[in-house]
Formats: C-alpha cells, sequence, structure tokens
C-alpha cells in the first residue's frame, strides 16, 4: 500500500525532473492547451473578454476558481493521443476521474469523489441528463463529432448551471466553419469492432453549417485471457457486451453582423446496447436496452462589442429508452416473472441568458461583472412493463448567478458572486408532494501571482443539488419506498492550487481541495428488503492532485498526474464509514515520442488505488485491489491530412474489474485512419499538443 | 537523432517494465461473514425456524450439508425442510418466508411459493440470505434476506401469483 501510493509522484517527479534537465535545448513551444494559461502569457484580453460564443462554455483564463488543477482541458489532439472512443473513455484518463461498466451496462463517472449526479455535465453549454436519474452514461457518446472537452473541478464551477454540486463537464462539438472542410474517420478491431465518423463544414459569407455522423458497432469485446471462467461468464468473448448506434449532429451559425451572431444545433443518438450480466451475480440478470436514444436541438443569439456580450439560448431535449428484461442468456423470451419491458420517455426545455460587461480596463485587464439567469423544466414519462399505467412526474428549476472578478494591483485577481437556485416540484408520483427549495451558494477566489512564473489561487464555494425526479419517485420494482421530501445536498468545495511554469516548456499544478457534503442522499434500509433514499449522511472528500505537462524537447511531450484522495462519511463511524468505488489514488502518465515530424509512438500508463465496495449478495464489503493498464499508439502521417494509426489498450492484458463482478475489457489491437481536407498537416509536433 | 531513439527506446523499457510488473489485482470479493448472524461463517449455531400447523422447529443451518450453486456452497430449502422432520410432503404445501425484522415477500404483493420449488431454493448458512434457481426467473421480493421463519401452510390458491 504504502509502496503504490509513491508510484503516482514518483513517476511525475522523474518526468518533471527529466524535463527540467532537457529543457535549455528546447524551441519555443507554448504547452497551454491543458487548464489554464498563467496570467503572464496572456499579454491582453481575447476579443469579447474571455467569454464564450453562443452554444459554447470557456472557463480557462484570467478568472480565479479556474486556474490549476481545477481545471482540465482535454483537446482534440489529446483526445487522440488518448486513443479513447467515447467521452467516458477519455474522462477515464484523468487522474481526478473514475468510471467502469456497472450492472446496468453504463460507465457512470466520479470525478474527485462526487458521484455523476453531482456533476454537471453539459453538451456545447446545454444539459445533457436522462431527466430522471439526472445522470447519463457519457460512454454512449462517440468522440468522433467531438472538439474538445472541458472539466472543472470543486468550487471552480460557477456560471454553468444548477446543480453542479461537485463540478461541471463540458463537451464542445465543432464550430461551424472552422478547421477542416471534411474529416472522415474509422477505426477497427478485426472481426469485432467498426467505427466509422465524419464531419463537413462550409462557410459562405455570413453563414457556416457543419454536418456530422458517427455509427458504431461493437459485437463484444474481448476478457482478458487470464480471466478464470465462472457459471455466469465463459471468457472469452464477454456475454451481451454488444453496441450499436448511429449518431448524428448538425449545426450552423450566421453572423448577422459584427456584433449579432445566431447560432443553432441538433444532434440524434440511437442506440442498442447489450448489458453484461455480473460474472458473479447468484442471479443474473439478462438485460438488453433496446432504445436508447437522445434528441437534442438548440438555439442560441449572441451579442459581442468591446465591453459588454450578451447570449440567450433555449434547448429541447428528448431522452428515452426501452430495457428489455429476459428469461435466460438466449436474450429471445420474456415468459418468467422477472422478465419485462420497462420505457423511459423524457423531456426537458429549458433556457439561459449569460451577460458579462467589462470596464475599469487598465494595462489590459478589465473588472468584469457576468450573470447567468436560466430555467428549466424536466418531464419524466415512464412505464414499469408493457400495458402498466404510464408515470409522469415533473420539476422546474430556476437559477441566478452573479459574479465580478477583476485584478487588484499587478499581483492579485479576485473574484466574488452568488449563485441562487430554486426548485418548483411538479406532479408527484407518490403521497405527498415535494416541497419548493432554494439554495443560496456565495464563491470566491482570489489569486496571488507573486512572480510571472508562479501563482496561487485560493477558492471556496458553496453549492447546491436537487435530487433527482428517480431519487424521489423510484420504487425500483419495489425494493426502494419513494420519498417525496427528499431535500437538496449542499456542498462546501474548498482548494488551494498552485501553478509554476519555469520555463515555456513546462507548466506543473498542484491542489489540495476538500468538500463537505451536508444532506447526502443516500439509500438507507427500512427493512431487510426495502431501501429509501434519505438525507441521512455527510460526507466529505479531500485530497491532492498533481499535474505535468511538458514539452522538454520538440519531439517529446509528457502528459501526466496523481491524485491521492480520502472519501468517507461523517455520519458513520471505521469501518462502516466507506463510500464505495472511490479509489484511495489515481495516477495517469502520458508520453509522447516523436522521433520524426510524422510519427508519433504514445504510451499512456494509468495506476488505480484499491476501492471498497459491498457485495450484493452477502451485504459484506469487500476490497478491489489497486491495478494497472498500459495504453500504447503509433500514428503515422502518410501524406497531407492522411493519418494512420496502430493502438492498443490494455496491453499487458491485465484481468481486473472496474467494479465488482465486472471486468474490464482485455487487450484489445485497434487499426484506424482519419483523413483531413484541405488543412492536412504533415507535421505532428504542431505547438500546442499537450 | 540518436538522442530521439535512445530515449524512444527508454521511454518504452520505462513503461513496459512498470507494466509487466504484477498487473494481477487482487480482490476481496466481501464473503460469507455477515455480522447480523448470530453464528459463524459456516452457519453453525445459525439457524431458522419452520413451522407447520402446531410444529415449529429450529432448525441448525451449520448442520445441514451445501449444495454449491454457482460456486458458492448454500443450502437447499428442500434440505432445510427435510432436517425440520415435520411429517408433511412439502410439494402439496405452500411457504412463506419471513425475514428478521418481519418482512415477508406477501407485503410486496409476492403470494407464497409452492413447495416444489424449495428444490431450487437455497439458503446462505451465514446470512440467511435466499437465493433462488435463476432459471425460475422470481422477482426480487422472493430474495428475503436475513430469513428467520419459512412457514409452511395448505394451499390457498394464491400460489401461482409467483409466476405473474
Amino acid at each position: 500500500m504504502r509502496k503504490s501510493l509513491l508510484i503516482g509522484p514518483a513517476a511525475v517527479v522523474c518526468w518533471a525532473a527529466a524535463a527540467f534537465a532537457q529543457s535549455a535545448t528546447g524551441p519555443s513551444v507554448v504547452p497551454g492547451a491543458s487548464g489554464s494559461a498563467s496570467p503572464a502569457a496572456s499579454d491582453k484580453p481575447p476579443a469579447g473578454g474571455e467569454e464564450g460564443r453562443p452554444l459554447e462554455v470557456v472557463v480557462q483564463g484570467q478568472r480565479p476558481g479556474t486556474r490549476g488543477t481545477a481545471v482540465e482541458k482535454l483537446d482534440r489532439t489529446i483526445l487522440d493521443r488518448f486513443g479513447a472512443t467515447n467521452v467516458s473513455e477519455a474522462l477515464d484518463r484523468l487522474p481526478s476521474s473514475i468510471s467502469a461498466f456497472s450492472a446496468r451496462g453504463e460507465r457512470i463517472l466520479s470525478l474527485r469523489g462526487f458521484d455523476q449526479r453531482q456533476i454537471l455535465v453539459t453538451i456545447d453549454g446545454v444539459p445533457v441528463q436522462v431527466p430522471y436519474d439526472g445522470q447519463l452514461d457519457l460512454g454512449k457518446f462517440p468522440l468522433g463529432l467531438v472538439d474538445h472537452i472541458t472539466v472543472v473541478k470543486g468550487a471552480g464551477s460557477l456560471l454553468f448551471g444548477p446543480n453542479g454540486l461537485g463540478g461541471a463537464i463540458d463537451i464542445a462539438t465543432r464550430r461551424p466553419g472552422e478547421g477542416p472542410a471534411i474529416v472522415l474517420s474509422t477505426e477497427t478491431a478485426p472481426f469485432y469492432a467498426q467505427r466509422l465518423s465524419g464531419v463537413g463544414t462550409a462557410k459562405q459569407g455570413p453563414v457556416a453549417v457543419l454536418g456530422g455522423v458517427a455509427f458504431e458497432n461493437v459485437r463484444y469485446f474481448p476478457l482478458s485471457d487470464s480471466f478464470t471462467p465462472t457459471y455466469n461468464e465463459n471468457g472469452g468473448r464477454r456475454e451481451n457486451s454488444d453496441r450499436r448506434s448511429l449518431t448524428a449532429m448538425g449545426k450552423a451559425r450566421w453572423e448577422l453582423d459584427d456584433h449579432n451572431e445566431v447560432v443553432a444545433s441538433a444532434w440524434h443518438l440511437d442506440g442498442q446496447f447489450g448489458v453484461p450480466p455480473g460474472v458473479f451475480d447468484l442471479t443474473r440478470r439478462f438485460w438488453r436496452w433496446s432504445d436508447w436514444h437522445v434528441n437534442s436541438f438548440a438555439m442560441a443569439h449572441g451579442y459581442r462589442d468591446a465591453k459588454l456580450t450578451v447570449d440567450e439560448t433555449l434547448y429541447y431535449s428528448l431522452v428515452g429508452n426501452t430495457l428489455d428484461s429476459y428469461d435466460n442468456a438466449g436474450y429471445s423470451t420474456q415468459l418468467l416473472p422477472a422478465s419485462g419491458t420497462s420505457t423511459y420517455a423524457d423531456r426537458t426545455f429549458g433556457g439561459n441568458a449569460r451577460l458579462a460587461y467589462r470596464f475599469a480596463c487598465s494595462e489590459g485587464k478589465c473588472v468584469t461583472a457576468r450573470g447567468w439567469f436560466g430555467g428549466k423544466k424536466d418531464w419524466h414519462s415512464s412505464q414499469a412493463s408493457v400495458g402498466a399505467d404510464w408515470v409522469d412526474v415533473d420539476s422546474t428549476t430556476l437559477t441566478g448567478e452573479g459574479q465580478v472578478d477583476g485584478p487588484f494591483g499587478k499581483q492579485i485577481l479576485w473574484l466574488a458572486g452568488t449563485q441562487v437556485d430554486a426548485e418548483i416540484p411538479g406532479r408527484s408520483a407518490a403521497a405527498g408532494k415535494p416541497n419548493a427549495a432554494i439554495g443560496v451558494g456565495p464563491m470566491g477566489a482570489l489569486t496571488w501571482q507573486p512572480h510571472r512564473i508562479v501563482d496561487f489561487t485560493a477558492s471556496v464555494a458553496q453549492r447546491t443539488r436537487f435530487p433527482t425526479l428517480k431519487e424521489r419517485f423510484s420504487s425500483a420494482f419495489g425494493n426502494l419506498e419513494p420519498n417525496p421530501s427528499l431535500a437538496p445536498e449542499r456542498a462546501t468545495n474548498m482548494s488551494l492550487d498552485a501553478s509554476v511554469r519555469p520555463i515555456r516548456q513546462l507548466r506543473a499544478d498542484a491542489g489540495v481541495f476538500d468538500s463537505e457534503v451536508r444532506g447526502l442522499v443516500i439509500q438507507v434500509p427500512l427493512n431487510s428488503q426495502t431501501m429509501q433514499w434519505q438525507n441521512a449522511g455527510r460526507a466529505r472528500f479531500y485530497g491532492v492532485e498533481l499535474a505535468l505537462r511538458s514539452r522538454p524537447l520538440r519531439w517529446l511531450e509528457v502528459w501526466g498526474g496523481w491524485v491521492a484522495m480520502k472519501t468517507r462519511r461523517l455520519d458513520q463511524s471505521p469501518p462502516t464509514d466507506v463510500i464505495p468505488y472511490r479509489p484511495d489514488q489515481k495516477a495517469t502518465v502520458a508520453v509522447t515520442v516523436l522521433p520524426i515530424p510524422e510519427l508519433a509512438f504514445t504510451v499512456i500508463g494509468r495506476y488505480i488505488g484499491s476501492q471498497s465496495f459491498q457485495n450484493k449478495d452477502t451485504s459484506q464489503w469487500g476490497t478491489l485491489g489497486g491495478y494497472k493498464m498500459i495504453d500504447a499508439r503509433v500514428d503515422v502521417m502518410a501524406t497531407d491530412g492522411l493519418r494512420l494509426w496502430l493502438r492498443g489498450t490494455n496491453l499487458t492484458d491485465a484481468n481486473v474489474q472496474g467494479r465488482f463482478s465486472f471486468p474490464e475489457p482485455g487487450r484489445q489491437v485497434f487499426v484506424g485512419a482519419s483523413l483531413a481536407w484541405p488543412e492536412g498537416n504533415r507535421d505532428m509536433m504542431s505547438p500546442g499538443t499537450l | 537523432m540518436m538522442l530521439r531513439y535512445s530515449t524512444l527506446a527508454s521511454t518504452f523499457a520505462l513503461l513496459l517494465l512498470s507494466a509487466c510488473s504484477s498487473s494481477d489485482q487482487t480482490v476481496d470479493p466481501g464473503s460469507n461473514q455477515n455480522p447480523a448472524t448470530d453464528g459463524g461463517a459456516d452457519g453453525s449455531g445459525v439457524t431458522i425456524q419452520v413451522s407447520y400447523q402446531s410444529q415449529s422447529i429450529p432448525v441448525d443451518l451449520g448442520a445441514i450439508t451445501t449444495s454449491s450453486y454457482k460456486g458458492v456452497n448454500l443450502v437447499k430449502l428442500s434440505d432445510v425442510w427435510a432436517a425440520s422432520q415435520i411429517a408433511a410432503d412439502r410439494t402439496t404445501l405452500e411457504f412463506e418466508f419471513v425475514a428478521t425484522d418481519g418482512f415477508k415477500p406477501s407485503s410486496k404483493g409476492c403470494a407464497d411459493l409452492p413447495g416444489d420449488v424449495l428444490d431450487r431454493g437455497y439458503i446462505d448458512p451465514a446470512s440467511r440470505n435466499l437465493t433462488w434457481d435463476e432459471s425460475l426467473g422470481f422477482k426480487g421480493c422472493y430474495s428475503v434476506k436475513g430469513a428467520a421463519q419459512m412457514n409452511a401452510h395448505a394451499p390457498t390458491g394464491g400460489s401461482d401469483a409467483a409466476a405473474d
């Protein structure tokens, strides 16, 4: 245990030392794409300040609270280097995030100890979730249409909307009219997995359009050769692990004049997914998502001038699925009592307005007043079985946020703000109606830059999360007792971050974080058979995070990080204060070597520490030991715009369970190609690839 | 160029070396040591009360030979009935299971079970959690946790509700 604790920091320190030693000969390459830029690196504020355009979220920049380890930005180059195929896999490469297959076949993540319900997830700034559940499997979203992903942790998550108790994640698709006109990409694991994606964009005068499609067909994923067969799983091809999905997206942007812009977007995801059963479960579930779809439409207008930025967004999302439970591993008959078909048909309609006004500008820095006002209504309709009555519940959420930030002298940046959230419950599916609730969340942050190479940021924020409709009304086929009176969770997030940039080729961040959640919503047993979500707990998540980004030589990139974390319930005493599936540490190191401009080798190593869980068959606590994963890939720029790659995941074929009873895939090898036209570049050493 | 290749080689060597060193994951599955029981992990001293009409017999689960179900050693419910030595044909009866806290499946609309399925039902000798052969496709309400009583009675005509 003690030895394993040293792996992460040791790796980071080793690479930091290497970077320092080799920096003297390196060219001037700015490793600025990940996370916040140093104040010293920003010569002047960009036009329109640091505000995002319509349907865009921008969190990097001068603002305190969005600096150091508190913000991660995964741009397209990093996503390619990671070799991930969907959003969940990409986020799983971050030291602060952990995800694994669950009993529902989903990959639900946790971020610095917070589970995904406590994280606000948006696509192009628009909330994306199953309205009933407050979360959504990001493993179903292909990366082919994604431009970059921004992760904001803890205290920095203001000005995004409600319910980001522990942070926010924005998935940004490409901006119409920018970048290559056509990008086609394909990847295959011979004989069992194929992925295709294509994105095209064009600009004519003030109008730009973009269209994209991504298709995935995976017949199964392989288990490790060292997997020991069980009654439920023979090994080899993971049972019922097939997946097929089609995603389509369209965006259009119209620049009305120098100041006004209108953007509209629509995207659609439709898929069918098998649910691999637990390999040790005494009672297997034979489940399949026969239909799983999301349709989302958004329209926004933005106005920008030298001092004022305003945009307004309206969105409408339909999220639905059909879960079929079968009699046996044939997945064809539904005759036994436990089999059946349940259906969700959920909707969300909402809108928001953002504004930023810059004033008192001096030496390129301004005081900025920002506001975010929005509301949304979530509807949930479900049918527990064919022919059963539909259950309808809904809820409305309103949010207002105000924030002012600016410089104080030459070394200090400050920020103060408050977010007010209100929930107005609608129809109830149980006896009693939920009470309206309000949450007030002040935030403050201070950045001190004593020298141009180093800055320190302290931030504190209080956030509120309203219970999901599922937590209030779910009966889980009789296993849960609804609790309409469930109250909001509240969290106080504190962090202290330091960013050091001794040379242009190196940035190192260190952060200490501490979050305390009150009114923690957890399942409490009412009797031996029935649970109920209650505000029964308090929890504390605290730890340290280190991050390193370096390009010591033109042909060598290093990307690494390490998180050590404690998560525990404060309302329980050891050993029952455990929060399941929260590793004590996680480390990631990615090294890319570019021996010639047309060739890149990347090796990614991950270490995930031990984690506790409760065995559902015995009700006893167990432990999943720590494990390592190694991925690698080779990229070749064959011609202008044509990139070929060969990549392998879990190269050591480690037999590991991300969750008990649910093994992760064994070794896999993929080959792929992408063609970008007309802006192909043979040189993969372009700046900003870190 | 030589430096690049040597660095390249050392990079791969370092990462692959660390990768190849003991990648196995150790797992403590959280097996049968339920503190809620009044006996040992092998079921010794753990009892279930079996009753029919005026008879009520405590059956020591640790004294019954276990059967393997999916590799887990469990006690068949038909063997529990046999161990009670109640002189009645279980296949002509219906059975109700009651947890230590009084929970019974009928409280969730799940009818009592016919006795002929007892040979495909199991009880964990430590935790007294019930498990049914998955080929029966029973609803979750029958997976009683901490079963303390196994009550037999003459059929009431509602036992086929289990197949609803």
